[in-house]
């Protein structure tokens, strides 16, 4: 049976989708109430967001005259959110539809799904922090009438402020491994004992030991914040001063579940410009979709984005918390999965 | 060469030098990082259960198992008696465990899959599809169908599971033996 045919048999069903819903109208309810503005940027953009890992969809199109275009769907509004910034608006949020190839049917993914994004102008990742353990606490007091959240057997306390752990700290305390003599990949494998991490790429090794070694030995009762990534690791985030080999992102864990990942935003043009050419380079090497370099968002920065924080927020894994949901397919009403076979 | 693309349960890979059977399996994406998949691995020498995450793509020995057609015969004390599907006298058997939450689909001269690890039965795994028939449905009502709703039905195999109101006892109904769930009215 689809989804849809199992919620016209099942009152139960039907809830989560109402409940869903009721979360979407919260978040409205949370940022708004703060002064946010709520902004929807392209989905259908020419240039996606360049990031290694990810593989963006094509999208082939053409216009009245039948002339061609290439154009991707965005796996992040983060680029369109950021010139909104540079345009003078100071906090922005946006519910937006995103997609990405090459993940799993299920589980924790979907080939679509819905990302929470806000920003903040004159401000950093200290006050995004305080943010979304803000609005993760309100929703679940809203929908759950708890100051716990009880998911697969578990019962985490949300009440703020989370505990947050440094990469470095983490590293060193689960690993042993001091990521301050790492900074190149021969030095980090030179501190490497169990074979199974000898890979011969920095960022395969770190998620290696961060996935084996110390996401499962994270506390499961409360959520927690890791903080101040590697340079390698550095996305678009601001380095902590001009030659620090960490920078000012971080990722919320709940329950082993990634559920966010935040920066003070890189606003220098130069070096935002290099970080994505460095990119495009990894991307070529790993023989992923080439994509062209957002050069308004380049001229953006030029222009002057103000310093900011910004996150973003997988939300349908968050009404999976929230819900008690643990497969992906079980939450959204029309799954990839049951779409496309 | 086993891949991780390759990953279901119940199949053996080889990993540091020992059979490892998958029990269970994830795949993660964090995404400033490359693609993963999670798994949960049964030791075949020790039955010790351990967490592994390996990188996407990466690839594994596979272990020298034989598969053979099995036919149940019953089950006594949390034991289950099989045969050799052609050969009767060949006969084994293994606890609940091994079989997994499937268990309660198996019915007489039901044929599976035996996995056989130095002649060893390590695994035994249930077609996807098995048709049984419901020895009791609760009776519904004419027209709280649109309503919705569903009820607990009872398999010739003792199994209870959640059917849509309109089956009936005597029906033949197709069950998913992965999921343990309802899936069509067969007759």
């Amino acid at each position: 049976m689809k989804n849809w045919e199992k919620i016209r048999c099942s009152p139960k069903l039907k809830k989560i989708q109402i409940l869903r819903s009721k979360i979407g109208d919260l978040i409205r309810d949370f940022f708004k109430k703060g002064g946010f503005l709520e902004i929807q940027t392209p989905t259908l953009v020419k240039c996606a967001g360049q990031e290694p890992y990810l593989s963006p969809m094509e999208v082939h199109f053409r216009d009245e005259k039948n002339k061609k275009y290439k154009g991707f769907l965005i796996t992040s509004p983060e680029y369109s959110l950021k010139k909104l910034l540079v345009a003078g608006f100071d906090k922005i949020f946006e519910l937006a539809k995103v997609f990405r190839s090459n993940e799993s049917f299920g589980g924790i993914h979907s080939p679509e799904f819905t990302m929470l994004e806000w920003y903040r102008a004159n401000s950093d990742y200290q006050q995004i922090m305080k943010d979304v353990e803000q609005l993760v606490y309100f929703l679940n007091k809203k929908i759950n009438c708890s100051n716990y959240l009880n998911y697969q057997g578990k019962k985490i306390n949300l009440t703020p402020p989370w505990p947050r752990l440094s990469v470095k700290e983490a590293f060193l305390k689960y690993a042993g491994i001091n990521l301050d003599k790492a900074k190149n990949l021969k030095s980090f494998k030179s501190q490497i004992k169990n074979k199974m991490y000898l890979m011969d790429d920095w960022n395969d090794i770190f998620y290696s030991i961060f996935l084996n070694e110390i996401e499962p030995r994270l506390p499961e009762n409360r959520p927690i914040i890791i903080y101040d990534y590697p340079l390698p690791q550095a996305s678009l985030a601001k380095r902590k001063n001009k030659n620090s080999f960490h920078v000012e992102r971080f990722e919320v864990y709940i329950t082993g579940l990634e559920l966010a990942n935040a920066f003070s935003e890189l606003t220098d043009a130069k070096e935002q410009l290099e970080r994505l050419k460095q990119e495009q380079i990894l991307r070529k090497k790993m023989k992923k979709n080439y994509i062209p370099i957002d050069k308004d968002f380049i001229y953006a920065l030029e222009l002057g984005m103000p310093p900011s924080g910004g996150i973003a927020l997988g939300l349908e894994r968050l009404q999976m918390l929230l819900l008690g949901i643990k497969d992906i397919n079980d939450l959204l009403i029309f799954p990839v999965r049951q779409l496309f076979f | 060469m086993i891949s991780t693309s390759d990953f279901q349960k119940g199949i053996i890979i080889n990993f540091e030098s020992q059979s490892w059977l998958i029990v269970d399996f994830q795949f993660v994406h964090p995404g400033k990082g490359a693609a993963f998949v999670k798994t949960k691995l049964k030791n075949l020498i020790t039955g010790n259960m351990v967490e592994k995450t390996f990188k996407s793509g990466e690839e594994f020995g596979e272990a020298k198992t034989e598969i053979i057609k099995a036919k149940f015969l019953y089950s006594h004390r949390n034991r289950f008696f099989f045969c050799k599907e052609k050969e009767s006298s060949f006969r084994f058997d293994v606890p609940k465990e091994t079989i997994g939450s499937a268990f309660s689909f198996l019915k007489v001269n039901q044929i599976v899959d035996a996995i056989l690890l130095d002649e060893k039965i390590i695994n035994i795994s249930l077609p996807i599809k098995v048709f049984l028939k419901v020895i009791e449905a609760p009776p519904s009502f004419k027209g709280n169908t649109a309503q919705g709703g569903t009820k607990t039905a009872t398999l010739e195999t003792g199994a209870q599971i959640n059917v849509p109101l309109f089956v009936e006892t005597g029906d033949v109904i197709e069950v998913n033996t992965e999921k343990g769930e309802y899936v069509r009215r067969v007759e």
